[in-house]
């Protein structure tokens, strides 16, 4: 069962320039995704890409200047801000990336407890610190008190608490170190074994390659590519858009060599064409004028015109 | 120049150690990675190095071969605000120093933060981050990707990579002895990740650089270092890697 669809989805904000001129920029645009229960889809693509913007317009906490267009689908019904603001917390659970996210003038225990609205049991609470390896002085503690990597398991409990249907987790592995890392993704991992649908929006690809279900890559602002997770091995040939092989062959496991020609300074942003086509190789004129048609492939999609 | 550290101890309170007798030297053009746990003190150890604290026990040391007489001039490295040496920290992030009564002498070792956001000054625009050390060369910013219309904005238009990469023109700008890379591209994708290594790879060849890599990320340390040291597991010398990436 899909539980959450995005179609075409954009994010702009409305910035003023030269004290009273308007003007909106685009930060996503057509982005494709898709999550069924019972799966976890890894979200990657560069700094700036619109990760995180894409976690805040499903949660619906976008910024006041921030709109958007296009069709957000929970469980086949229609994902409208009252419906948001309902699901929120309950069946609707993010892990925010920043650790500014916890209340500094509450003991973690107690935010832990009330999130999602309600209030939960201690007992409850208890099993779930010591399943993420917190032990049960630091419910009573503040978040000044705890570590980067504390901070981030009290935040993936106060996600996972309310048994979540959807849970958006953004970067929930940076700053920890390797094994940390593996261990919070295997905890996303159970929770989609339970019937969770789970997004989990982050950079380090390698650490999620193992349990991710689907990899989405994200480039400018639009979902350019989903491929299954075992696409991304060996010399990546078998993923079909340039810039995931480019990625892909970046990592230190790799290559490690960035793709030749200009530095990357930033995607094309306007909305039309493919944002990657400046560094292209192959690109061609087509590439430059209206929106590059999703293509479905055995597994999974592309938006190139080259794909076969 | 060389960097030694000998017996370094650092302590939050009175018998409450982070760490204890660490030892580590750094050679001119010799990529150092360090590796350890979370919360084990390995930004301190940077700061140490970097000279931004003090450490409680040990000393960390800068040598200079005379190049005349056959023997080394030894600075210590440190102090909050004006050290032994009358080096004197100016700038936000304190790396930039001078000698009193004398010019302004960028520091020799050069530190760059895990989180570029909380290393700048939010009401400074980039161009004046950027020149806070030394005023960088058009070449650095392209090799850096760092296109020239970031520098007329605040830090907070930036992205995390966008900054990170400003942070590193700033610290490369002085051409230190020394960079000591504390995660510096932990919140980059791999193709950002891999450009500025390679950027910075090259810098270091060409000056003699040396460098301290501080980061979680196996792979990555294993492609870059000459050497791999974990000061926490001296004990467990199988685990200390020797691979030239």
């Amino acid at each position: 069962m899909t539980v959450l669809e995005i179609r075409n989805l954009s994010v702009f904000f409305s910035r003023y320039y030269n004290w009273f001129r308007k003007r909106t920029e685009a930060c996503l645009n057509g982005l494709e995704l898709s999550v069924g229960a019972g799966q976890l889809v890894a979200v990657i693509g560069s700094s700036g890409s619109g990760k995180s913007l894409l976690a805040h317009a499903v949660m619906g906490i976008l910024p006041r200047n921030a709109g958007w267009s296009g069709q957000m689908l929970y469980k086949g019904e229609l994902l409208t801000p009252q419906l948001q603001q309902r699901l929120r917390g309950r069946e609707l659970a993010l892990v925010p990336q920043s650790v500014s996210y916890l209340n500094p003038l509450m003991q973690v225990g107690k935010q832990v407890r009330m999130s999602g609205g309600g209030v939960r049991s201690r007992t409850e609470l208890r099993s779930m610190f010591r399943r993420y390896g917190l032990e049960s002085q630091v419910e009573r503690m503040y978040p000044f008190q705890l570590s980067g990597g504390m901070m981030r398991r009290v935040l993936v409990s106060t996600a996972t608490l309310g048994g979540a249907e959807l849970i958006i987790a953004d970067e929930p592995t940076s700053g920890l170190h390797a094994e940390l890392a593996q261990e919070t993704v295997m905890r996303f991992r159970e929770l989609a074994d339970e019937g969770s649908a789970v997004l989990l929006i982050t950079h380090d690809l390698e650490s999620v390659l193992p349990y991710a279900d689907a990899i989405a890559v994200l480039y400018g602002g639009t979902s350019i590519e989903v491929a299954p997770a075992h696409y991304f091995s060996g010399d990546g040939t078998m993923l079909r858009h340039p810039y995931s092989r480019a990625l892909w062959t970046a990592l230190p496991r790799n290559e490690f060599t960035p793709p030749k020609g200009k530095p990357l300074v930033r995607p094309a942003r306007s909305a039309a064409g493919c944002p990657y086509r400046e560094y292209c190789e192959s690109a061609s004129e087509a590439c430059r004028s209206g929106q590059i048609p999703v293509r479905r492939v055995n597994e999974g999609w592309v938006r190139c015109i080259d794909a076969t | 120049m060389r960097l030694e550290a000998q017996q370094l101890g650092y302590r939050l309170a009175k018998d409450n150690w982070l760490f204890r007798n660490i030892d580590l030297t750094l050679e001119p053009g010799q990529i150092t990675g360090l590796m350890g746990p979370s919360g084990a003190g390995k930004s301190t150890i940077a700061r140490i190095l970097a000279g931004f604290i003090q450490p409680a026990e040990g000393s960390a040391v800068l040598k200079k071969a005379l190049q005349h007489e056959n023997r080394e001039r030894s600075s210590a490295i440190g102090g909050a605000v004006t050290d032994k040496q009358g080096w004197k920290r100016r700038r936000t992030d304190g790396s930039i120093v001078r000698k009193p009564g004398g010019n302004t002498v960028p520091y020799p070792v050069q530190l760059i933060f895990q989180h570029p956001e909380q290393a700048v000054n939010p009401k400074w625009k980039l161009q004046r981050i950027v020149e806070e050390g030394a005023k960088p060369d058009q070449e650095l910013l392209s090799l850096l990707g760092i296109d020239p219309g970031w520098l007329d904005r605040y830090p907070r238009e930036l992205s995390g990579g966008e900054l990170q990469r400003c942070c590193l023109a700033r610290a490369l700008a002085c051409k230190p002895s020394f960079l000591i890379a504390d995660e510096m591209t932990s919140m980059l994708d791999a193709i950002t990740q891999a450009q500025i290594w390679h950027a910075v790879l090259g810098i270091a060849q060409q000056q003699g650089m040396g460098l301290l890599v501080i980061s979680h990320d196996q792979p990555l340390i294993r492609r870059l270092c000459d050497r791999v040291i974990y000061p926490w597991e001296t004990a467990n010398e199988n685990k200390k890697v020797t691979v030239r990436g």
